[in-house]
């Protein structure tokens, strides 16, 4: 089984419980320790730099790599701060722009070796999405879910894919979000009725 | 103790110390976050200005972080990094404001997480929202 694969089954055990997650993550932390895989992936280095170096991503691009879903009668607003809120909950939120509508969020990280008992060079990967676009549709809010193939790769450059969720993993993993997130608008809707 | 118990067993507790110490003459109260999921209570609500809790919220940040990796006024997103227990474990402090929909007011939603595994760091919630009503001129 490639490291692409186990990834993806550790993404999917995301969508259960966290327990379930580590279980399965226990051969692919072996995996890379075996091969060796020390070398920094381009997240890695932004966790090292406290993401300073860090550059927005091209809006149209990352819409374009991304699943969508309307919520109708919604104001961006209202969507903006839900996924803010959700977010925040399963990611570590590293850049925010309101007026883009882009918010970017780590939720996978490797490991550092032998930390917390751990094997070192692993990945722990979160269901929540990496980058969100929030934006207006003649229906109502839009907001768009994916995830950065280029932060699993190894900064050297070369062709080591830590990480890549695409397919039905993304659109699962997308339609987990956009559950919360609707949870998350209609709960916030009725506290303000309610207020 | 499955996280999900220890979310909800952190924000039963915070909760019930939010309304011991806060007296009920005090702007600022405790407000449940609201999607479910995890369980978690980490937020107030603050009757000052936006303006005003996020100018609060900035100078605690810079205090008890070492870096802000992300502070935008605009979209009411404050994320900074805090030394954890462990050598070289790191927390990230996960800060969102939101100004009140109707009448006045902010809730600031506070989750800290560890990079590593990337859960929830139920710590330093409770330092920073007493430091923030210490810096907004609350006892």
């Amino acid at each position: 089984m490639t490291q692409t694969r186990r990834v993806v089954l550790i993404a999917l055990a995301a969508l259960s419980m966290e327990s379930a997650l580590r279980s399965q993550a226990a051969d692919f932390f072996e995996d890379a320790r075996a091969k060796g895989g020390q070398s920094q992936t381009v997240l890695d280095r932004y966790f090292a730099t406290g993401f300073r170096d860090f550059q927005p991503p091209d809006r149209q691009g990352a819409a374009a790599q991304s699943v969508s879903r309307v919520f109708p009668g919604r104001t961006t607003k209202e969507a903006w701060t839900a996924a803010l809120l959700v977010l925040m909950q399963d990611a570590i939120l590293v850049y925010a722009s309101i007026d883009d509508g882009i918010i970017v969020c780590a939720n996978s990280i490797r490991a550092p070796a032998g930390h917390a008992g751990t094997q070192p060079s692993a990945y722990i990967v979160g269901g929540v999405p990496e980058i969100v676009l929030v934006d207006a549709d003649v229906r109502g809010a839009r907001v768009s879910a994916g995830w950065f193939t280029e932060w699993h790769r190894l900064a050297d450059r070369s062709e080591v894919q830590f990480i890549d969720i695409k397919g039905p993993t993304k659109d699962l993993l997308a339609a987990r979000f956009f559950e919360l997130l609707d949870r998350e608008i209609s709960a916030a809707s009725l506290a303000r009725r309610l207020n | 103790m499955t996280r999900t118990r220890a979310s909800r067993w952190a924000a039963t507790w915070w909760t019930s110390a939010a309304l011991v110490l806060g007296s009920p003459f005090a702007p600022s109260r405790a407000v449940e976050l609201p999607v479910a999921d995890q369980g978690a209570s980490v937020a107030m609500h603050f009757e000052q200005a936006y303006e005003t809790v996020w100018k609060a919220a900035v100078a605690v940040a810079g205090r008890q972080g070492d870096a802000i990796i992300v502070a935008s006024h605009a979209s009411g997103v404050l994320t900074f990094v805090t030394p954890g227990e462990l050598d070289g474990s790191r927390i990230y402090v996960n800060v969102v404001l939101v100004p009140s929909a109707q009448g006045s007011g902010s809730s600031v939603y506070v989750m800290p997480r560890l990079a590593f595994p990337t859960v929830r760091y139920p710590g330093p919630d409770g330092d920073f929202f007493r430091a923030l009503r210490q810096e907004l001129g609350e006892r």
